[in-house]
């Protein structure tokens, strides 16, 4: 359904990419660019902004609702979470389309005509931004830290379980890049064999974080709202976990593309972004393990 | 009276008057259509399926430049629900009392004015002008990633309905009330908009318990979400969309400042989003990020102006961009030092992130701290100042034409530079601490924010309108409405500026009775800025329906000085295919400013040409400087005999220079020094003067040596005399310098080629 609001006869679409269509000083036909253009990448119309945009918005206002019914106490907090789930399911139907339409469908038919390296660099800048968004939250660290420290409330932070999640998430990435290296041997097996391993050990990080969480609110009562060291711990690993759930979503749709033969040597440019997503947040793990974790217990 | 009904009566009042005067506008349009045809009668009802047609395409388009129109409306909406707030704070600043409107009012005033100006409208506006010409400017068939760009947009409709649901609620509430239970629409009542200041600052923001403040926090991260989607999509544009012939050398000045914008913007954004949402956890679920005993207010700060001040630049450089790109047009010369330019943009961009503490002098940071953001702040006026003096470069000796984006380059220049210098001395620490929260920190940045930031959104309305339009707006009133505009935001912000300097702290709904008739000033001139933007409004509207449609593509004669840059040719061929208007090319083209080619040549080479010149001109100087002398001499004869000029003078001259103190020898020395030095002098000068070496400007630098004479060759006249020697003084000296100026034009002199190439136009 999603191609439907796009037949490629569409005249409008047609006049739409002829007049931004390329100008070159040799004053060449215009349409041997624009045509290449035209049926893939430049329909004009698509309905998935609207609708991704629209559950973004359901998102945010359904938390506001749930906010003025939990603590103003003027509308039952159920409307809120309602509606903040029904605006989720929206959004993520949306970016699927989105996804579809832009980017699966073209590879599939293979009449994607911008480069590899555009969409590695957009995810370069991507994670640019996200250095900044983790930034403010580790700034907050750095402030308690050389303020208000030692606090109340640490717990037991250093144990085993940091380590071994460490060490999954850590091969993690390195099975990734051995699976992207065996994509460009042309391994179609040993590919698909490492990147389910980088699915598990996802999944298996994914299930520490809720183990320690588990342990830290419940057995030791330590909570976001514990005090100056609860705010940093469940913003940063709260920040970082919801990157890695991002990330276990964006590989299992590597999986299932994979399985599906989407991929080549020529055809790898979402394995390559994944990649880059996924080693920056096995980074910033790193760094979050020996600042919050290591330097809140020395 | 109640403060949401008044401001949304406003709002609606003057919507719906654009609403009711398109569709006047459509009915009377009996005019020519852009196309040279007459609208058929099916054309002017609007039917059901068409509406419905329409309301799908721009629902669902992915078209850079309609997206680019859809952000531009939305834009102006904000604009204008901000532009309610700014007049509403400004009539309730008539008077010294809390009188028109509570102080809780005027709070909530100043608050949601700020956060709907800065966050709704500049960006989206600069990103929809920069969606629709962007990729023309470059050549590309589209932004990179169309549908992202489609996501990016429709993210800020839901993220201004969240910001300023207090209003809405407000208003809806009332409405329901008169006819539902009030207990059922206790969650309408219970919102209200926030009075905390666009600032944030906790504890206020955290401690009020207002909820709207929840929603103003999310409506405020999802549009950080848009604006850091669409810069992303614009860097990744510009470095792989354009078209095979547009270098990074031959990238246009909008361009280059929208590619430093995103870049800012990209890191500035996510930054403030997690701070917001830190600042949600604070207020409903018990963190500290912000808490005096966490974080700490001064925190918040810090991220909030590690956002705030870089932000200043996001909207400032698609300003300078937009100046940059459309003031050569008007003026018939390529922008000057184009390079140094867009040195000055990364400069500014990277600069933006090193001033942010300066907003902090008054919270007791450390003063090492304060000292080196002090440094930086000052340092930051370096490359804007070279911008300014490169766009006043470009006027100069220009091809000037009366238009109304001519009036709003020049008059944003000048209050571009007004508000800069009153932000170089608001960044030195003993004067920010005095100027602190008064009134001369809100006319510093409003003559920025005010004073250049629209002024360049209108010129750009106006110059691109035959792009957008296929019509040409009506000129007799943009010109109009572009003066009243400059004119209001000079008065308007010096005045705040004033009333800074006598010290009156802003932010209050109150103030000490003498301070009336300066904000009165201040109140009119709003009103005239409120005036002016109705006007444009009025005239974009109308001219679309009613405007002449444009001959061809080059409205602004841009080809006769080869600027017809890639988005008329756009227009061009664009005439060309819908209504057979063949390009036209002008009688007389002449370039615009190039620089001349530098051959290279050995340095006795060089010595040569340079020695010959200067022979050159010393020869002709001192011819011009005799016909000057002597005809200096006979006005001074003839003021000799009457008595007002003492030979004496002479005399003393030679006697100066150590020869025998004799009338003869100082009169030769006279000549002689009015045959070298002083036609020297003019010629060198001459290259600063305004305009040609031409007579007017003998006349003017002979009006200035002759202050030196009459000084040096006093010999003590009084009364009348005092005045007759004054103005011989001054007609022998008019003598000598149209004497020489004269003489020189004459006999010609040698001048650098590229003066020749434009200035005798």
């Amino acid at each position: 359904m999603g191609n439907g609001a796009e037949t490629p006869g569409d005249p409008t679409e047609t006049s739409g990419s002829d007049v931004t269509g390329r100008r070159d000083a040799s004053d060449e036909p215009r349409h041997d660019l624009g045509d290449h253009a035209d049926h893939d990448e430049h329909e004009h119309r698509s309905r998935w902004p609207l609708v991704a945009a629209a559950g973004a918005g359901g998102l945010y206002a359904g938390f506001g609702v749930y906010l003025l019914g939990s603590v103003a106490d003027v509308a039952p907090p159920a409307v809120g979470i309602g509606l903040a789930g029904v605006g989720a399911v929206v959004l993520l139907v949306g970016l699927a389309g989105w996804l579809e339409q832009a980017f699966l469908a073209p590879a599939r038919a293979g009449t994607s005509h911008k480069s590899r390296e555009s969409y590695v660099d957009t995810t370069v800048l991507f994670l640019a931004t996200d250095v900044s968004t983790f930034g403010a939250v580790f700034v907050y660290y750095f402030f308690i830290r050389v303020g208000t420290w030692p606090p109340q409330e640490l717990p037991p932070l250093l144990s085993s379980l940091v380590l071994v999640n460490t060490l999954v998430l850590l091969s993690s990435s390195v099975t990734l890049h051995y699976a992207h290296e065996a994509l460009d041997h042309g391994r179609r097996r040993r590919f698909l064999g490492l990147l389910g391993t980088t699915l598990v050990l996802g999944v298996l990080f994914l299930g520490g974080q809720v183990y320690e969480y588990y342990e830290f609110v419940v057995r030791e009562g330590f909570t976001l709202s514990s005090g100056v060291f609860g705010s940093a711990f469940f913003g940063l690993t709260g920040l970082h976990g919801f990157h890695v759930t991002l990330g276990v979503a964006a590989i299992a749709i590597l999986c299932w593309r994979a399985l599906r033969g989407d991929y080549g040597t020529e055809r790898d440019t979402s394995v390559a972004t994944v990649s880059l997503y996924w080693h920056f947040v096995d980074a910033v793990w790193l760094f979050l393990v020996l600042v919050l974790y290591g330097g809140a217990a020395v | 009276m109640n403060r949401a009904l008044v401001e949304m009566t406003l709002l609606v009042a003057i919507l719906s008057s654009c609403l009711l005067l398109v569709v006047y506008a459509r009915h009377r349009q009996a005019s020519a259509q852009p196309d040279g045809g007459y609208p058929v009668i099916g054309e002017r009802g609007v039917s059901v399926s068409t509406a419905r047609a329409e309301a799908v395409r721009w629902l669902m388009t992915t078209n850079h430049r309609e997206i680019g129109l859809l952000y531009i409306a939305f834009g102006t909406v904000a604009a204008l629900w901000g532009g309610v707030d700014a007049m509403m704070m400004r009539t309730h600043l008539l008077t010294p009392a809390a009188d028109i409107w509570t102080e809780q009012t005027y709070n909530e005033l100043f608050t949601t004015h700020g956060l709907t100006m800065l966050i709704f409208f500049v960006a989206p506006v600069f990103f929809g002008i920069g969606n629709y010409f962007l990729p023309l400017l470059i050549g590309a068939d589209d932004m990179a990633f169309p549908r992202l760009n489609a996501v990016g947009f429709w993210m800020l409709p839901p993220a201004l309905v969240l910001s300023r649901l207090g209003i809405l609620a407000e208003v809806t509430g009332k409405a329901l009330s008169l006819i539902v239970p009030s207990e059922w629409i206790s969650f309408l009542l219970a919102l209200r908009e926030p009075a905390i200041g666009w600032t944030l600052y906790p504890p206020l923001s955290s401690a009020t318990q207002n909820p709207q403040i929840n929603f103003l926090l999310l409506g405020l991260h999802l549009s950080g979400i848009a604006t850091t989607i669409a810069a992303i999509n614009f860097i990744v544009t510009i470095v792989y969309e354009r078209a095979d012939d547009v270098g990074w050398d031959d990238l246009d000045m909008f361009s280059w400042n929208m590619l430093v914008t995103s870049g800012i913007a990209m890191f500035a954004f996510p930054l403030l989003g997690s701070a917001l949402l830190m600042l949600l956890f604070d207020r409903n679920f018990g963190t500290t990020f912000f808490a005096t005993e966490g974080g700490s207010p001064i925190l918040w700060q810090h991220l909030f102006w590690f956002w705030g001040h870089p932000e200043v630049y996001i909207i400032f450089l698609p300003a300078a961009g937009l100046l940059s790109h459309i003031l050569p047009k008007f003026v018939g010369r390529r922008l000057f030092g184009f390079k140094f330019v867009v040195y000055s943009t990364f400069a500014i961009g990277v600069l933006s992130f090193g001033v942010w503490a300066h907003h902090m002098f008054t919270t007791g940071i450390d003063p090492r701290v304060r000292a080196s953001f002090m440094a930086t702040s000052v340092a930051i006026a370096v490359p804007s100042a070279i911008k300014v003096f490169n766009w006043i470069t470009t006027i100069w000796n220009g091809n000037v034409k009366l238009a109304a984006p001519t009036i709003l380059c020049v008059g944003g220049i000048g209050t571009f530079i007004y508000g800069g210098i009153t932000g170089v001395f608001l960044a030195v620490i003993p004067v920010d601490i005095l100027y602190h929260d008064t009134y001369y920190v809100v006319g510093h940045f409003h003559l920025i924010l005010m004073g250049i930031i629209p002024l360049m959104m209108f010129a750009a309305s106006y110059y691109w309108y035959p792009v957008l339009t296929g019509r040409m707006y009506d000129r007799r009133l943009a010109i109009f409405q572009s003066v009243l505009l400059v004119f209001g935001s000079a008065l308007t912000f010096a005045t705040l500026v004033v009333i800074g300097f006598l010290e009156l702290p802003r932010r209050y709904a109150t103030y000490p009775p003498e301070f009336v008739p300066l904000q009165v000033v201040a109140t009119v001139g709003s009103y005239l800025i409120g005036l002016s933007v109705l006007l444009w409004l009025y005239n974009v509207l109308w001219s679309y329906f009613h405007g002449d449609p444009i001959e061809n593509a080059d409205p602004w004669d841009l080809k006769s000085t080869e600027q017809f840059t890639r988005e008329w040719q756009w227009l061009e061929d664009k005439l060309e295919r819908e209504r057979g208007i063949e390009p036209v090319e002008p009688e007389e083209v002449r370039p615009s400013y190039v620089p001349p080619t530098e051959v290279e040549k050995t340095f006795s080479e060089q010595l040569l040409t340079v020695g010959r010149r200067v022979g050159n001109n010393a020869i002709v100087g001192a011819a011009g400087g005799l016909v000057g002398t002597l005809l200096m001499s006979g006005v001074l004869f003839a003021a000799v005999t009457l008595g007002v000029f003492d030979l004496a003078s002479f005399a003393d001259l030679a006697g100066l220079v150590g020869l025998p103190a004799t009338v003869g020898l100082g009169y030769l020395i006279f000549l002689v020094g009015g045959m070298t030095v002083w036609p020297l002098l003019f010629l060198t000068l001459g290259e600063y003067l305004p305009g040609e070496l031409n007579l007017v400007t003998g006349l003017g630098y002979a009006t200035v040596i002759s202050t030196g004479f009459a000084i040096a060759f006093y010999a003590g006249q009084i009364g009348l005399e005092l005045v007759g020697y004054l103005v011989f003084t001054l007609v022998a000296h008019w003598a000598y310098g149209l004497g020489l100026a004269g003489t020189l034009e004459y006999l010609g002199v040698y001048r650098p080629p590229r003066r020749r190439s434009y200035e005798r136009d």
